[in-house]
Order: C-alpha cells, then sequence, then structure tokens
C-alpha cells in the first residue's frame, strides 16, 4: 500500500463528519495503490491503519481559534506538535496522542499529513454545514490531484 | 454518546472529544458537601434522530452514534425490536452475535486496560509515556486489541461500525474457514491476556470500598455477554420488559445528565457487578487466573476493576474459542423481522455495563419513539459517591492533587474515550 487516506469523524454529528466525508469523495473514484479508511478517531485502529503505508493522509474536523467554518488547516507535523507531554487532559486520547504513540512504537508512516477542516455544528444530527460543504469539495480535490501525481 | 460540543486543538489535538467533563466539590467546615459530576450527557436525542425511521435501521444508526462500542448498541437494538415483533433468533445466531460480541470485550477492555487505565498506576501521565519505558508492554495490548478488532471484522464485516448486523442475525454468516483463521491468533491472545491479568494484578491499588448494589444480566448457561436477564445484588432479578418499573432516570439541577436508580437506590453495572453476580460461570482459564492472582470474589474496590476487565479478557477469548470449536455457519443466517405495532425492550452487557433499549413501532414498523439507558448514565450517581469518599478521605490534600485522584476514580469505570477525554475542570469550594 502507497498511501493511505484516513478519514475521521462522526457523520451523525453534523460537521463533525466532515473527514469522513472526504474519504467518501475520494472513494467514489478510486486510485491504483490508495487504500481510503474511516476512522472514529481510536488510537490503535489509527495506528493500525497507516502503520504498513509510506504516506497517510489523515483528515478531521477541529476547531481551531479564529477560524471561520469550512477553513482548511494543513498540519506538518514535523513543525507543529499536536501533543504536550502531560497536558491537562486525562488520557483522552486524541490523533496527537495516536501520532505520538506511533512515533514512540516505531508505527509512523515515513510521510504523514493531516487536513483539519473547521467545522460550525457538532450537535447531534445529520448533514454538513454548506461552508464545510464546499471546504469537504476543495479538499477532496486537493487530495485527488496530490495522489493522481503520485 | 453525546457529550457537550468542545473541541479545541491546544488541549488534546483533534480528538474525538464531545465530552468535557466538569465537577464541583463543595467542602464545608472539612466536611463534603456536594459533588457534582458531568461526564456526559445520555443520549436524549437519539428519539429525534429515530423517530419515524424504519424498525430495521437502530441497529446501525445506534451504532454510529456512539462509536464507542457499536456492537453492543446494535446488539441491544436487535433485542429490542425483535422483542417489539415477537420474533427470537435461534441458537446459531444467538451463539454468533456472542462471538461478534466476545471482540468488543476484548478489544475494549485491552483499549482501557492498556492506553487508559495502567498509566495510572504506573505513574505515567498516558500511555506514549508509558511505551516509551516499556514498548513491549504496550505492544501487547496492542496486540491484544487488534485480535478483538479482528474478530469483530470476520463476523462484523469491519472492525469499526460492522455492517454485517441486522434485525434478525446477519445478513451473511462468516464461513467455517474465516473463522478457522481466528484460531491460531486467539491462542496467542489467550497467552498475552493471562499475561495481562498478572501484570495488573500486581499495581498497588488505593484503598475504597464502595457499596453500591450491582446491577448485571444473568443467564443460567453462561457468563451473560450479548443477553441475559437484569439480577441485583440485593436478589431482585426480573424480564427486561420491566425495566421501567425498577430504573428510574431523574433530572439532578446541576446537571442536564439524568441520574438512574435501581428500586430507589444508587447502583452500580459493568465489571465489577457482572463479576460479583456471575463470577461462578465463568471459564476455567479466567476462574484459575482470577484465584491465582488473590482476586477476590466479590471485588468491591473499584480501583481493582482493572483486573477484573483483564480475567474478562481471558473469558472471552476463551468463549471465542468455545464457540468456534462447533462453528457452523447459521442458515438461513437470519429470521425475517415483520413488522407490528408495540413496544420492546433490549439489553446486552456492553464492556462498561447493561445497555438497555426500548422502541415503540406503530403497525408500519416506523419507531414512535425509543429511550436508551447507557451504562455510563446509570454508574453517574455511583461514581460521584465514590468521589464523596475519596475527597472527603483526603481533604487536606492541594486542589491538583486531589483532582489527579479524581479523575482515576472516575476513570475506573471506564467511560467511553469521548467522555474520558478533556476533563476535569475541578472547583473545590473550601467554605
Amino acid at each position: 500500500m502507497r498511501t493511505v487516506v484516513i478519514g475521521v469523524g462522526n457523520p451523525y454529528r453534523h460537521d463533525d463528519g466532515a473527514g469522513t466525508a472526504v474519504a467518501a469523495a475520494l472513494r467514489d473514484r478510486p486510485t491504483d495503490g490508495v487504500a481510503v479508511v474511516d476512522s472514529d478517531g481510536e488510537p490503535a485502529g489509527l495506528i493500525n491503519a497507516w502503520q504498513a503505508a509510506r504516506e497517510a493522509i489523515v483528515i478531521d474536523a477541529a476547531r481551531h481559534a479564529r477560524s471561520a467554518p469550512g477553513t482548511i488547516h494543513r498540519i506538518d507535523l514535523a513543525r507543529d506538535r499536536l501533543y504536550q507531554e502531560g497536558n491537562a487532559s486525562s488520557h483522552g486520547i486524541g490523533l496527537g496522542e495516536a501520532i505520538e504513540l506511533a512515533r514512540v512504537l516505531r508505527r509512523l508512516p515515513r510521510h504523514l499529513v493531516l487536513y483539519s477542516i473547521e467545522p460550525a455544528d457538532t450537535s447531534l444530527g445529520v448533514g454538513l454545514d454548506p461552508a464545510v460543504r464546499r471546504a469537504v469539495s476543495v479538499l477532496a480535490n486537493r487530495i485527488r490531484s496530490h495522489l493522481e501525481r503520485a | 454518546m453525546t457529550h457537550r460540543n468542545t473541541r479545541s486543538l491546544q488541549v488534546s489535538a483533534l480528538a474525538r472529544v464531545e465530552g468535557e467533563g466538569a465537577m464541583r466539590v463543595t467542602v464545608d467546615d472539612g466536611r463534603v458537601g456536594d459533588v457534582a459530576l458531568q461526564i456526559y450527557e445520555p443520549p436524549r436525542f437519539f428519539e429525534a434522530l429515530l423517530r419515524g425511521r424504519a424498525h430495521t435501521e437502530p441497529p446501525d444508526i445506534t451504532a454510529r452514534i456512539c462509536g464507542i462500542c457499536p456492537v453492543a448498541y446494535q446488539i441491544s437494538a436487535c433485542h429490542a425490536i425483535e422483542d417489539a415483533c415477537g420474533v427470537r433468533v435461534p441458537e446459531p445466531v444467538r451463539q454468533l452475535r456472542r462471538l461478534l460480541y466476545c471482540g468488543e470485550w476484548i478489544e475494549s477492555h485491552a483499549l482501557h486496560i492498556y492506553l487508559l487505565h495502567a498509566p495510572d498506576f504506573l505513574g505515567y501521565p498516558g500511555v506514549v509515556e508509558l511505551a516509551r519505558d516499556h514498548r513491549q508492554v504496550v505492544e501487547r495490548g496492542l496486540a491484544l486489541k487488534k485480535v478483538g478488532n479482528l474478530l469483530i471484522e470476520r463476523v462484523g464485516g469491519r472492525s469499526i461500525h460492522p455492517v454485517n448486523v441486522r434485525v434478525g442475525g446477519f445478513y451473511r454468516a462468516p464461513t467455517v474457514a474465516t473463522l478457522a483463521a481466528l484460531r491460531a491468533p486467539l491462542h496467542r491472545a489467550l497467552r498475552d491476556a493471562i499475561a495481562t491479568v498478572e501484570w495488573v494484578a500486581g499495581f498497588d491499588f488505593p484503598d475504597l470500598t464502595i457499596d453500591h448494589d450491582f446491577l448485571a444480566l444473568s443467564d443460567p448457561d453462561r457468563y451473560a455477554i450479548e443477553d441475559g436477564r437484569p439480577r441485583v445484588s440485593t436478589g431482585v432479578t426480573f424480564p427486561v420488559a420491566d425495566l421501567d418499573r425498577h430504573v428510574v432516570e431523574h433530572q439532578v439541577p446541576y446537571s442536564t445528565a439524568l441520574h438512574a436508580t435501581l428500586d430507589g437506590r444508587r447502583y452500580l453495572t459493568g465489571p465489577l457487578a457482572r463479576y460479583a453476580l456471575n463470577r461462578p460461570q465463568l471459564s476455567a482459564p479466567a476462574l484459575r487466573v482470577a484465584d491465582r492472582v488473590g482476586l477476590e470474589p466479590v471485588c468491591r474496590n473499584p480501583f481493582r476493576s482493572i483486573i477484573v476487565r483483564a480475567v474478562e479478557v481471558v473469558h472471552a477469548i476463551v468463549e471465542a474459542l468455545t464457540i468456534l470449536d462447533g462453528y457452523q455457519p447459521p442458515d438461513p443466517p437470519y429470521v425475517p423481522v415483520p413488522p407490528r405495532a408495540g413496544v420492546g425492550y433490549g439489553a446486552s452487557e456492553a464492556p462498561r455495563g447493561s445497555l438497555f433499549h426500548r422502541y415503540t413501532l406503530d403497525s408500519a414498523g416506523r419507531i414512535t419513539a425509543a429511550l436508551i439507558v447507557p451504562p455510563t448514565a446509570q454508574n453517574q450517581a455511583a461514581i460521584e459517591e465514590d468521589l464523596r469518599r475519596l475527597v472527603q478521605d483526603r481533604i487536606g490534600e492541594p486542589d491538583t492533587e486531589l483532582t489527579a485522584a479524581c479523575e482515576r476514580a472516575i476513570r475506573n469505570y471506564d467511560p467511553c474515550i469521548s467522555c474520558a477525554t478533556h476533563f476535569l475542570d475541578l472547583t473545590v469550594d473550601r467554605a
């Protein structure tokens, strides 16, 4: 497996389904050598999903400070650390901790790119905010172009 | 599960975090007054999502609303719908459901033991730091979990949100060969699981003795997992259909969450309750290792629940192997469940405790009302009582240490990952 694309999220919490919506759009037109999977964000599952790949592209909905709904962020793991040692959270394990755990266990793919889409509404229910829906389509196209070039 | 919606990149980036717990403890003159905890809101909104849907849909919808233990949601939903429609599935289908459920117990317990709970006992802030010093141990936990996932994948079609479950049974029965391939990984997992019990039994456990009533499903023939009849440590037992008469949820003033009582009393569901009520039915390897590490027949220290979870992993693996031994694909893999008007109840033992579903259908099979009583909601009052005692015992400690102790006490109950993240915001009012 050359590349794995992982859409993280829950489509039953409105915009939290942005990551899985991007994955679904990519699945509609598959690319050779690329696996597209959904994830609920559980760390062991994420590690299993990306450990055999050379490149992993992970998409999730996440709130950033001062971002409008639908804003796409590209997080470069070489530069941005998502996990702070002994941070104030309990051990709820998020993507940041999953990545760090994979690093410690030597199960990180060589390239790991993380895209996040700013949600408007993550309450219970289905359907995406219009700005988030546009972002899903933009990001799916961007990732597809990247995959076709690779 | 339903959680308050706050996510922040600063705390735990991009986590599945919809739950922010807040705890308020009032200390007045050296005595603990109010303890108010909110880790989770029972999923009241299910009704809105489910109303008007077909009776065939709850297994898939509820499993996705709560991705934490999808199998539990699917099976409880199937039982409730089948009950409403007056259908009882044949034994081979029940066995296959049980096999699927064993996968969820293995993966969910392994995740909790290794990634969430063990770091507490070994003095690490989290699993990342634990893995730096004990890489092999964490690898063992992940390997165990993977076998659970594999089981869910082979029976359920995929490991997250299994797609093969339907009311009446399964869309397709896995072939004998598909399941036979699980035997070797399960045997390896059994060794890892026994080692896990021995490992966790050696931890240092804080003292805490609880007096909550226990509630768990019980089955005359086996350690109840996917099915059973509610049984209470007081000796009371009742059919699931009498749930509303025994379990009452009520609003508490400080929280949007509801508190459940059982016959008017505080109670606890989950591994401690199951083990206390059903211990004699554990498989021989599980009982042997429990005895060897000195696990008491009724464990009332919630910190020691990690040992009980580990014993349950051993049991689930043995159970899965037993089911594999006699496996013949159920034919047909499902029975028809024609709709009819009525109310149905269903229950099963999610890794965290008893999970009850109730659906009301009209004659076309459309859902007119849904009620879901998840284990975390049932355990909330018991958790608060534990916190009250804990804070009372350590009243002199600084707030930071108290907070850490309270978080540990909450983690004893394995609230789902989403609720366990990003908390606690502890306020101690020292009047």
